[in-house]
C-alpha cells in the first residue's frame, strides 16, 4: 500500500536526519539529549508503521500515516531549532547563567537549549509537551547576540513552568466557570448566533475556541508575569525593544496589546518593579481580528474569562519566584555594576544574571554614557554585558568546586 | 521518552490538548486490528486508553449516572470521533459521559470479548478519535503558528 511505504520512507528520513544532526559540534550537551529524545519518538513511529501489513484496516493504515506525517510536520522545526543552537551567533555565555535560574524555578534535571530563529519571535516550541523537562529559547536570529533581551527568558521560563507545574489544570475552572456565567449573561446574543439551547452537547463545541483562547492567554499572561517577577524593569525594557509599537492586528491567543500591557503594569505594581512613565502610551491599540460576528463573541467572553484570572496568575508568578528564591532586582548591585561599566570595565562579584541585565538597560537609555569617549556605545555596552556575564559563570562554578 | 505510551498515560484524563492522544488512540486501534486477525497483541495502548477514558467521567453521587470531567476542546475532539465511528448515539453532555464510561469499559475488556462485531466497532472509535486528535492538533499548530505575536 503507498500511503505506508510513503510514511515509512518519510519517518526513515527523518531519522536519517536527526542521526546526521547528532554529528554536530554541540556547546553543551542538552541539545544532544534532546536528539536522542526525538530519535526515540521517530524509532517508535516507524517501528509501529513497520508492524502493519496488508492485511490490516486500511483506515487503521491511513490513521497511522497520517499520525506520523503529524510528528514530521510538528518537529522538523524543531529539529531546526536544534541545529541552529550551534551556531555561534547564539551568546553562549547566556547558558549557564539561565540554566541555572532555570533549575531553581523548575527542578535539577531541567534542560535548555540557547538558539536563533528566522521569524521575529523569541519563541517556545508547543510541542514541549513532546520534550518534558525542557526549557528551548529562541531569539529572533538578528538580535540572538543581543544580550539586552535575556530577560525574555523569564517569558519563555512561564511556559515550561506552566506545562510542568500543570497550571492549566489550576486555571481551567475558573475559566470554564467565567465563560459560561458570560454565555448564560449574554444568552440571547448567543442564541441569535448558535441558536439551540444553553444545555446541549453543541454549546461546549461552539464555545471550545473561546475557551482554547482565554486558556492561551491565561498562559501568556502568566509568563509576562513571571518574566517581570525576575527580570524586573528589564523585562519591560526588553519586551518593549522587541514589540513596540507593536502591529495593528490582535492574535486570539494573546491579550489585546492595551490589555497586556496594562496587565504588565500591574503586575509591576504588585512586585514593586518601576516602568517607564510612559510605558503605556508606547504600545498601539490593535484590532480585532475578525469580522465574522461569533468569532467577536467568542473572542470578547475569551478576554472577560481570562481577565477574571489575571490577579491569580500574577500571585501564582509571585509565589513560585518566591518559594524558588529567585534572586531580585536590587538598586546596590545595579549602581555597582553601572560604575564598572562607567570605568569601560566588566562588572565581577554580582552573584546574579538579574541585576546585571538591569544595569545594562540602565546603561542602555543612558545617552550620555561614554559620551565623546567611544563611537559606538551599543556595541561596547553588549560586550561588557556578555564579559560580566561569563565572569559571573566563572565565578559561579570557582564557587562550586571549592 | 516523548509522545510514547509511556510517556502519555500514567495518572492523566482524557484530555484533547495532550498531544499524545493521536499515537495513542492510533495504536490502540491497531492493536484491536491485530486482535480481530488472530495475532498476539499485549494491548498496552487499549487498557491506557480506557483508563483516560474512565477517568475523564465520574459517577453522579446517588446515581448510576456518570458526569463528564471533559474540558470543551475534548469534548469536541470525542464526540467528532463517536459521531463519526457511530460506536454510541450521544445528544447530551449526560450521554457523552455515559458514552466515555461505556466505551472504556468495553475497551476494558476486550481481550476476552468473543463479540467481533464490539471489537469492530471499538476498532472504529478508535480510528476516528485519532483522526480527530490529528486533526485538533494540527488546527492548533497552524493558528500557533499563524499568531506568532511573541510569545
Amino acid at each position: 500500500m503507498l500511503p505506508l511505504t510513503y510514511a515509512r520512507r518519510r519517518i526513515r528520513a527523518v531519522l536519517e536526519e536527526i542521526g546526521r544532526l547528532k554529528d554536530s559540534d554541540f556547546p553543551y550537551s542538552h541539545s544532544r539529549d534532546a536528539l536522542e529524545q526525538l530519535d526515540r519518538l521517530f524509532q517508535e513511529r516507524l517501528t509501529s508503521l513497520e508492524s502493519l501489513t496488508g492485511q490490516n484496516d486500511p483506515g487503521v493504515i491511513k490513521t497511522a500515516c497520517s499520525e506520523s506525517l503529524l510528528q514530521v510536520f510538528k518537529y522538523l522545526p524543531l529539529l531546526g531549532f536544534i541545529l541552529r543552537s550551534t551556531n555561534i551567533r547564539n551568546s553562549f555565555e547566556i547558558f549557564g547563567p539561565l540554566l541555572r535560574l532555570a533549575r531553581q524555578v523548575l527542578g535539577p534535571d531541567i534542560k535548555l537549549i540557547v538558539s536563533s530563529e528566522w521569524e521575529y519571535s523569541p519563541h517556545v516550541y508547543k510541542p514541549i509537551q513532546d520534550l518534558p523537562g525542557y526549557v528551548l529559547l529562541g531569539l529572533p536570529a538578528c538580535e540572538s547576540g543581543n544580550p539586552l533581551l535575556v530577560p525574555l527568558a523569564g517569558h519563555e521560563l512561564g511556559h515550561t513552568t506552566w506545562q510542568l507545574r500543570k497550571l492549566a489544570d489550576d486555571f481551567e475552572p475558573a475559566i470554564s466557570n467565567g465563560i459560561e456565567e458570560q454565555v448564560r449573561a449574554q444568552e440571547g446574543q448567543y442564541k441569535d448566533l448558535f441558536g439551540g439551547d444553553l444545555d446541549d452537547l453543541f454549546v461546549a463545541q461552539n464555545l471550545a475556541p473561546a475557551h482554547l483562547w482565554a486558556l492561551r492567554q491565561s498562559e501568556e499572561s502568566f509568563c509576562d508575569f513571571l518574566g517581570v517577577r525576575i527580570f524586573a524593569e528589564s523585562y519591560l525594557l526588553a519586551f518593549a525593544y522587541l514589540t513596540t509599537p507593536g502591529i495593528k492586528r490582535r492574535s486570539e491567543l494573546y491579550p489585546n496589546m492595551k490589555d497586556r500591557v496594562r496587565n504588565l503594569l500591574r503586575a509591576s505594581s504588585t512586585f514593586g518593579v518601576d516602568p517607564p512613565s510612559e510605558f503605556a502610551n508606547w504600545f498601539i491599540d490593535e484590532s480585532t481580528p475578525t469580522s465574522n460576528e461569533k468569532e467577536r463573541f467568542l473572542l470578547k467572553i475569551a478576554d472577560i474569562a481570562r481577565s477574571s484570572v489575571v490577579d491569580n496568575l500574577i500571585a501564582r508568578a509571585n509565589l513560585i519566584a518566591s518559594e524558588s528564591h529567585v534572586p531580585g532586582r536590587e538598586h546596590k548591585k545595579i549602581d555597582a555594576v553601572l560604575s564598572a561599566f562607567k570605568l569601560l570595565t566588566p562588572a565581577a562579584s554580582v552573584g546574579d544574571v538579574v541585576n546585571i541585565l538591569n544595569a545594562a538597560w540602565q546603561a542602555f537609555d543612558d545617552e550620555h554614557l561614554w559620551k565623546r569617549v567611544v563611537e559606538d556605545r551599543i556595541d561596547i555596552l553588549n560586550e561588557l554585558v556578555l564579559k560580566s556575564i561569563e565572569i559571573l559563570e566563572f565565578e559561579e562554578r570557582t564557587r562550586q568546586t571549592e | 521518552m516523548p509522545g510514547t505510551i509511556e510517556n502519555n498515560c500514567a495518572g492523566k484524563r482524557f484530555k484533547a490538548l495532550d498531544s499524545g492522544l493521536p499515537f495513542l488512540a492510533s495504536q490502540a486501534a491497531i492493536e484491536l486490528d491485530n486482535l480481530l486477525l488472530g495475532r498476539n497483541v499485549d494491548l498496552k495502548a487499549v487498557t491506557q486508553l480506557a483508563e483516560r477514558l474512565e477517568r475523564s467521567t465520574e459517577q453522579v453521587a446517588g446515581t448510576e449516572d456518570r458526569k463528564s470531567l471533559m474540558d470543551p476542546a475534548t469534548i469536541s475532539v470525542f464526540s467528532n470521533a463517536i459521531a463519526e465511528s457511530g460506536i454510541e448515539r450521544v445528544q447530551t453532555l449526560a450521554e457523552l459521559a455515559s458514552g466515555a464510561w461505556k466505551i472504556a469499559r468495553e475497551l476494558q475488556g476486550s481481550r476476552e470479548d468473543s463479540d467481533k462485531q464490539r471489537i469492530g466497532r471499538l476498532k472504529t472509535f478508535c480510528t476516528y478519535l485519532a483522526q480527530s486528535a490529528v486533526a485538533h492538533e494540527r488546527a492548533l499548530y497552524e493558528m500557533q503558528s499563524a499568531n506568532n505575536n511573541w510569545s
